[in-house]
């Protein structure tokens, strides 16, 4: 993928979803400013958990790169073996 | 130059955060829990707040609609579209209430560890000032949506930065005349005006839907407005602010970045640009399709008119 940073990748995701919304509104007839108001709470609640999960998967592996999110035994392998990932999701991001 | 009630601000957020810590601390050591109490309040507040969202866009939609006496001669589209501005504001409000609880439960560690001293600080400020207009005004939804309880939809009075008496008197354009055009050089006005006010006749957005501009004019305008809304939504040639925010923003500016204030620009759209230019939208319409420019015309009018009860 061309975009490596998680954070860069959906915030862009976000520009072309109200792209789409405002493409609905500027059609100005019911239906493009009704799907433009759904499309922008299918965007509040879509991309709010998925910029949630990004915050989670950073917290737990101190970067955003994508190529930083590998399984747990390669990714130890690549730090050279620091912290567990278990202990380190006792503080991450994470609700619950 | 720093206005100095920042510097004031920021020492208060200081001592009150290192006395909220302090507390903490003493009470880990007592209880050896993590400030479990703590996090119990902020869930009921959360809750709390939702309930008041909601209970304000269900009034707001009541006397949206029990006025249906004067929505009895217009169209299917009048109520289509007004029903769409409502949705909108109630879809905000719905992402304000649904992602605030999630974004601070999500980042409350690194709210711990960073910057503690400001929820405490807002906390304190929403206990001694009066709790329905205070929270009203900290939720900017709200403050679109009450536009009658709260007269000024420009909130640049309340900020802080600059009092009227030291702009020489001068008025915002777009801002009401009248009585409080007379008084703004009055240093009183500027004291007074977090108190709550008289209700107010008619709100300022009535006064700007009544403006009527030539043709020629609310194209210009409505081309400066659209470039303003599409740098807020961020429409694609604008929108290279809006990665670089988010790489900045933690967690839980993240969210609510992407979930509430992004659909303030088309939110602006909807409630500003279409309807204040009724004349010059239709020619800025995305699809030429079965419905004639003179009903697209029709339709930005009959938002003017929604936005106007």
């Amino acid at each position: 993928m061309v975009q490596p940073d998680m954070k860069k990748l959906v915030a862009y995701s976000s520009v072309s979803h109200l792209g789409f919304v405002v493409l609905g509104i500027a059609a100005m007839n019911t239906q493009g400013v009704q799907g433009a108001v759904y499309q922008m709470l299918n965007h509040g609640v879509s991309t709010g958990g998925l910029f949630l999960i990004v915050g989670m998967l950073s917290d737990r592996r101190h970067t955003r790169l994508i190529s930083g999110v590998r399984r747990p035994e390669e990714g130890r392998a690549a730090s050279g073996g620091g912290v567990p990932a278990s202990s380190r999701c006792r503080r991450s991001a994470c609700p619950g | 130059m720093t206005f100095p009630i920042l510097t004031l601000a920021g020492r208060a957020c200081r001592f009150v955060g290192a006395h909220r810590a302090a507390l903490r601390e003493r009470r880990r050591a007592a209880t050896g829990r993590c400030c479990g109490t703590s996090r119990w309040w902020c869930r009921c507040w959360c809750f709390a707040e939702t309930l008041l969202l909601w209970s304000a866009v269900q009034r707001r939609r009541r006397r949206t609609f029990s006025s249906s006496s004067a929505t009895r001669g217009f169209r299917r589209s009048a109520s289509a579209t007004s029903s769409a501005l409502t949705a909108s504001a109630c879809c905000c409000s719905c992402c304000t209430g649904f992602l605030t609880p999630l974004a601070l439960l999500g980042s409350w560690e690194s709210v711990h560890k960073q910057d503690e001293g400001v929820l405490h600080l807002r906390a304190a400020a929403r206990e001694r000032d009066d709790g329905r207009v205070r929270l009203a005004r900290s939720v900017p939804v709200l403050r679109l949506l009450g536009r009658d309880a709260h007269p000024d939809v420009f909130p640049h009075r309340d900020l802080g930065l600059r009092p009227p008496h030291l702009r020489g008197g001068q008025v915002h354009p777009l801002h009401d005349g009248g009585q409080r055009a007379d008084a703004a050089g009055d240093p009183r006005v500027w004291r007074t005006c977090t108190a709550p006010r008289p209700a107010a006749t008619a709100s300022t957005c009535c006064k700007l839907y009544s403006c009527r501009f030539r043709r020629s004019l609310q194209f210009w305008f409505f081309l400066a407005f659209a470039l303003a809304f599409a740098i807020k939504v961020p429409l694609f040639p604008f929108h290279t602010w809006l990665p670089d925010a988010h790489v900045e923003a933690p967690t839980a500016g993240s969210v609510i970045l992407a979930g509430v204030l992004l659909k303030m620009g088309t939110y602006g759209l909807v409630r500003f640009a279409f309807p204040l230019f009724p004349l010059a939208a239709p020619r800025f319409r995305a699809v030429s399709g079965a419905r004639s420019p003179s009903s697209a015309s029709s339709t930005a009018r009959s938002w003017r008119w929604c936005s106007r009860t």
